[in-house]
């Protein structure tokens, strides 16, 4: 196996015939006790920061790559916690980062996310490229530390931070701090990776001269986060499918009263659910436990029914929970899994940690199993109201997710949750999740195309609105698909006005089940393809929110045909023309 | 009409009619608009003379606007059937197009028309297309135009009938408009203009008349397309076997509006007799009358017979004369002896079989037990008999052979609906459809009149009255599509659950009904007629119908002049 840790041969080799002697709860003993001391002693495990001489033009860099803002908004706080410190320090998005400074920077921290199938987000792209090929500068002089942000539901978790991170150490960099991967629930380990770098220039700070004793001021931004959520009320719930539908989606207004919390057309909620009480319940029964022990989450004591409703994911698996699981049950079947891609991607959609416990029973307590979950994390979305038509509340649109698997009905963690559990009058933890990456035009007259299917139209719904409150100059087209015409026109009669008022131009629908060959919004986008190409020759944004696995694919697809057919240009041409229009940020997706 | 016209003043009909390019309007916008199941306001009423109404479920109307949806919208298409004769394919044709575009039923409606009810916009134009493949057709339906020309399809004991029939079809075909619009937009064809004059409209003109008008032929001693009730009524006098020409009865028509006692019922009056080839020319001159005369300010007022009234009905004959160039002879004696229909078999002069069959509130379909639909599709199949439809909302099966009778009597013992036990007032009731789709109605009719029915049944029962005849009509609105106002028992809805109650008409249909009861509940309706059943029962005359029964025990008094008419 390549050597791809800090360790030497030999560290490595050591280590490695420990590991290989322990039993698993020992190593999980070891894995924690390893933190602890990593915790205690960071200094002792990671070289000393090379300290900016007064007057000397060294600096402090932070390099962020971000779609959301998500790396934006840690490399911020950072830049904000270093400068405080009296540091000079330079703050730079990847893609205005200018390449031939790499190799004058002494300490380097780099913010970086990834998608889809562990692709860089696109600000991040070119220095990607230019960093992993075999001409990279050498950074000898170079320390560095990576935050890498993911999703473990992915199968290529931070793929980006860790080709980062690897691509700083082949070129000779020093690390600062060892890479540190971050789930969805990225707050409290972003917290404490730049509390790991601040403690470390704190104690720099203290050996070297004091600054001017100018008090920088700097404010920390207080805001509300997934790990400090608001509690807000709700006002309004209502499914807007009619009682015939075969979806169950709802519309629900939030209250934001007094939180002082702000948002923008684009940005998302976060919503930290409750798991389904049933699922809970199974999950007790299955280890014939007690619902009302102690245990320990987090650092803090709760029954085991509120860890397992409120803590920890168990609604869905993920393939490091999988693999930990395996390293308790050592089962073949499972192993072989694992080791099939294509069949382990089919098994993790739809099942559950009961599912787990059932296909592959084996020898795993209850305690254990809590070690290896992953923590529950909220989920987004879109927020369907205009800020300044709505500044005191929130809409969105929630689809209940419901389903039968092995004759047992599955309900998703929040949709369901919203839907079935919160009434009007209750309180729900919420924080805005910013989005970046979807936001209206900046330019002067306002062009858009905007492509929506089922709960993916609900940005739109606070795009108009807002265009409508600020009276922007405005053309806009919006694609709406779901299934049933009379049963799923998701805000019919708000489209209705917003085109009788000239706030949207145009409206395209397809509905996929009134007719008996099915009708997406593609299709109806294709048969528009004329007056689309026109629109974008014109400047227009082009906006896709919904589905990603069939319907932005599809929509992006079709879109290149367009480009192709209606530009008269090569296939190749015009992969190139959408490649540029989101590099311009005028193909914008808030996809999931 | 004169040429200085103040549009302003006239009703916004005349505006959307005078627009709309001889009917064509913006329909064809209006289907392709995929954003709303509805069409543009200004169609709504263009669309009428297309046969189509649009309509919108009532009972969902106010839970979807909660849901941001728009309300349930579909539309009613009415298929015209002049003397309302179909034969087996159009039957088996109109049972598809019900199956496949509607809601699965079939109303026949009291002009003895088909009526589609919830067929959304997409499935308009295949069921236009699919109407016309069975050589009928839905122009004229509705709106401002001559509607579904009516006659009698009962031939029993006549041997003009057929000669009746034949007059009416002509009549229709004579004051069908002309438009092209018609055929562009739902049969995809290029219709050519009136060739001889070059006009779109040589009869109707640009703007159609003020209002709608309806024509009826009856053959004594049947009444049962009410021919008072049509702005011109034409009763067939035969004799000895031959027909001789009609008594021409005009301005006749039943719809009123709460709270404008301007309006009111009128029966039509009998203004002479003329030949039978003079009955398509009279019918010309009436209509054009009514075109240049008729109140094109109020809508309410529009109906021949306020322009009857507004002149006098001297003045008014006197015009008619004028325009005529003759004197209609003076009116032959006729005897009319019910409004209703007949049922069960019987055999006609013509020496074939008519079955009468009852079909509560119109409506087509499989209930229960009782598969209504799937046996007149099975009887349709077998060709062996035409398909009537009645002015009562009622089917006569006719030109049916002695050796095929048993047949249709199998099929409809198998599907669970012979032998019939209904009671004689049930047979002769009739209810409009109101509530969920009519967009006028108050209250329910056809949806409730059958449980009031049962109710009523109760008490006919306890005093030996159930097989009596006793003409009783609902409807959910004063517009009067059910023909209330002529009812022995008449039932108006006022609001959810409440109706007024009318009573005094008679039997033969020649006498208008007067309010008894005002807004009353089931309960209080019982309570009403409990008594007058019980008095009928112990104190009729031999002979004597309810409608008369109640006028001599002065439960109501008769209306002698329809002014005196009251809501």
């Amino acid at each position: 196996m390549e050597n791809i840790s800090p360790l030497s041969q030999d560290q490595l080799s050591n280590l490695n015939q420990l590991i290989d002697t322990l039993q698993v709860d020992q190593l999980i003993w070891a894995n924690a006790y390893l933190s602890g001391v990593i915790y205690r002693n960071k200094e002792l495990v990671t070289p000393e920061l090379s300290i900016p001489k007064e007057n000397s033009s060294e600096k402090f860099t932070i390099l962020y790559g971000t779609h959301t803002g998500h790396s934006k908004n840690i490399a911020l706080d950072l830049y904000d916690q270093i400068k405080a410190l009296g540091f000079v320090v330079n703050l730079s998005a990847l893609d205005e980062y200018k390449k031939n400074d790499l190799k004058k920077e002494k300490n380097l921290f780099l913010i970086v996310s990834t998608h889809g199938e562990g692709e860089p987000p696109l600000q991040a792209e070119a220095f990607h490229k230019y960093l992993l090929r075999k001409r990279a500068p050498k950074l000898a002089d170079t320390k560095y530390a990576v935050l890498a942000l993911g999703d473990k539901s992915y199968k290529h978790f931070c793929k980006t931070g860790i080709d980062f991170d690897g691509a700083f150490e082949n070129q000779g960099a020093t690390r600062l701090l060892p890479l540190q991967k971050s789930d969805v629930a990225y707050e409290e380990i972003a917290d404490q990776w730049i509390s790991s770098i601040i403690e470390k220039l704190k104690k720099i700070k203290t050996k070297s001269s004091p600054s001017n004793g100018k008090i920088p001021n700097t404010t920390i931004r207080k805001k509300f986060s997934r790990s400090n959520p608001y509690y807000a009320e709700i006002l309004e719930k209502t499914q807007i499918t009619s009682t015939d539908s075969e979806k169950e989606i709802y519309h629900v207004e939030i209250s934001l009263e007094d939180s002082g919390i702000q948002y923008e057309a684009g940005d998302s909620i976060g919503i930290l659910p409750s798991n389904p009480v049933e699922l809970v319940d199974l999950l007790i029964n299955h280890f014939e436990d007690d619902p009302e022990r102690i245990v320990r989450i987090g650092g803090k004591d709760l029954s085991l029914f509120r860890a397992l409703q409120h803590k920890l994911e168990i609604t869905v698996l993920n393939r490091e929970l999988i693999s930990a699981y395996n390293t308790f049950i050592k089962n073949e079947t499972l192993t072989q899994l694992i080791n099939n891609e294509e069949d382990l991607e089919k098994y993790l959609y739809g099942t559950d940690v009961k599912d787990l416990l059932e296909d592959y029973p084996g020898n795993i307590e209850m305690d254990q199993l809590l070690n290896i979950l992953r923590v529950l994390y909220a989920r987004l979305y879109s927020i369907s109201s205009g800020p300044s038509a709505n500044a005191d509340e929130v809409h969105i649109t929630v689809a209940s997710v419901r389903y039968q698997n092995k004759d047992r009905d599955r309900n998703g963690a929040c949709s369901t949750y919203l839907n079935d559990q919160i009434n009007i009058g209750d309180y729900i933890p919420i924080y805005i999740e910013k989005n970046e990456a979807f936001r209206l035009p900046k330019t002067d007259k306002k062009t858009l195309i905007m492509v929506g299917a089922g709960t993916g139209v609900a940005p739109y719904r606070s795009f108009l609105q807002e265009l409508e409150q600020k009276s922007e100059k405005v053309n806009s087209w919006l694609f709406f698909g779901n299934q049933h015409f009379k049963k799923d026109f998701l805000y019919q009669i708000e489209w209705q006005k917003f085109l009788q008022k000239g706030i949207l131009a145009k409206m395209n629908v397809a509905f996929s089940r009134d007719q008996k060959e099915k009708e997406y919004v593609q299709h109806q986008l294709k048969e528009n393809g004329k007056e689309v190409f026109q629109w974008l020759e014109k400047g227009a944004h082009f906006y896709i929110c919904g589905d990603k696995q069939n319907m932005a694919k599809d929509v992006q697809n079709t879109l290149l045909e367009i480009i192709q057919t209606e530009g008269g240009i090569t296939l190749e041409k015009s992969k190139e023309y959408l490649k540029d229009l989101k590099r311009k940020r005028r193909l914008l997706l808030d996809v999931y | 009409m004169s040429d200085n016209i103040n549009w302003a003043e006239l009703s916004e009909v005349e505006r959307i009619k005078s627009e709309s390019n001889y009917l064509h309007g913006r329909l064809k916008e209006s289907l392709a608009n995929r954003l709303t199941d509805a069409i543009a306001v200004d169609d709504r009423q263009i669309s009428k003379f297309h046969g189509i109404y649009q309509q919108f479920d009532r009972d969902t109307e106010r839970d979807r606007k909660r849901r941001r949806l728009e309300p349930d919208y579909s539309f009613l298409i009415r298929v015209r059937v002049p003397g309302g004769i179909v034969n087996a394919d159009q039957w088996l044709q109109m049972n598809q197009i019900s199956e496949e575009y509607a809601n699965g039923t079939i109303k026949l409606t009291t002009r003895q028309a088909f009526q589609f009810h919830g067929v959304l916009k997409g499935n308009l134009k295949p069921s236009m297309k699919a109407i016309n493949k069975a050589l009928l057709d839905t122009i004229a339906a509705c709106g401002d135009v001559n509607r579904n020309v009516m006659a009698s399809p009962h031939p029993y004991s006549s041997s003009v009938f057929d000669q009746v029939q034949e007059l009416a079809g002509k009549l229709s075909d004579h004051l069908t408009p002309r438009t092209p619009a018609y055929y562009e937009i739902w049969l995809d064809q290029k219709k050519v203009a009136h060739a001889s004059t070059g006009e779109v409209e040589p009869l109707y003109g640009p703007v159609y008349l003020p209002r709608k008008f309806k024509i009826g032929f009856t053959i004594p001693p049947f009444n049962d397309i009410d021919v008072f009730t049509q702005d011109l009524g034409f009763i067939a006098i035969e004799n000895n076997g031959k027909l001789e020409g009609f008594n021409v009865a005009i301005g006749g028509g039943m719809g009123t509006t709460f709270g404008e006692i301007s309006t009111y019922p009128r029966l039509g009056n009998v203004i002479g007799f003329i030949q039978t080839d003079k009955v398509i020319d009279f019918a010309e001159k009436i209509v054009l009358l009514q075109k240049e005369l008729g109140n094109r300010k109020e809508r309410k007022n529009a109906r021949l017979k306020y322009t009857i009234d507004q002149l006098g009905l001297e003045n008014f004959k006197q015009l008619l004369i004028n325009r005529l160039g003759y004197q209609p002879e003076p009116e032959r004696a006729y005897t009319l002896v019910r409004n209703s229909d007949k049922f069960g078999w019987h055999l006609a002069k013509d020496k074939h079989w008519y079955l009468g069959l009852f079909i509560e509130g119109g409506r087509i379909k499989n209930q229960d037990n009782s598969l209504l639909k799937s046996a007149l599709k099975e009887i349709a199949n077998l060709h062996i008999s035409d398909f009537r439809l009645t002015g009562n909302q009622n089917l006569v099966l006719g030109k049916i052979k002695e050796h095929d009778k048993t047949k249709i009597n199998q099929i409809l013992k198998n599907n669970g609906l012979l032998p019939q036990s209904i009671s004689g007032a049930r047979t002769n009731s009739i209810a409009c459809v109101a509530l969920n789709t009519c967009s006028l109605a108050f209250a329910e009719a056809e949806r409730y009149l059958p449980s009031l029915m049962n109710k009523l049944e109760v008490s006919l029962s306890e005093f030996g009255l159930f097989r009596d005849e006793i003409v009783i009509r609902m409807t959910g609105c004063p517009n009067g599509c059910g023909r209330p106002y002529v009812a022995e028992i008449g039932f108006i809805g006022k609001g959810p659950g409440r109706y007024n109650l009318y009573l005094g008409g008679n039997f033969e249909g020649t006498r208008l009904n007067r309010l008894y009861r005002e807004n009353m509940n089931e309960e209080e309706i019982l309570e009403s007629l409990t008594p007058l059943f019980q008095d009928y029962s112990e104190h009729r005359n031999n002979g004597e119908s309810f409608g008369d029964f109640v006028i001599r025990k002065d439960y109501v008094a008769p209306i002698l002049n329809p002014k005196d008419f009251k809501h």
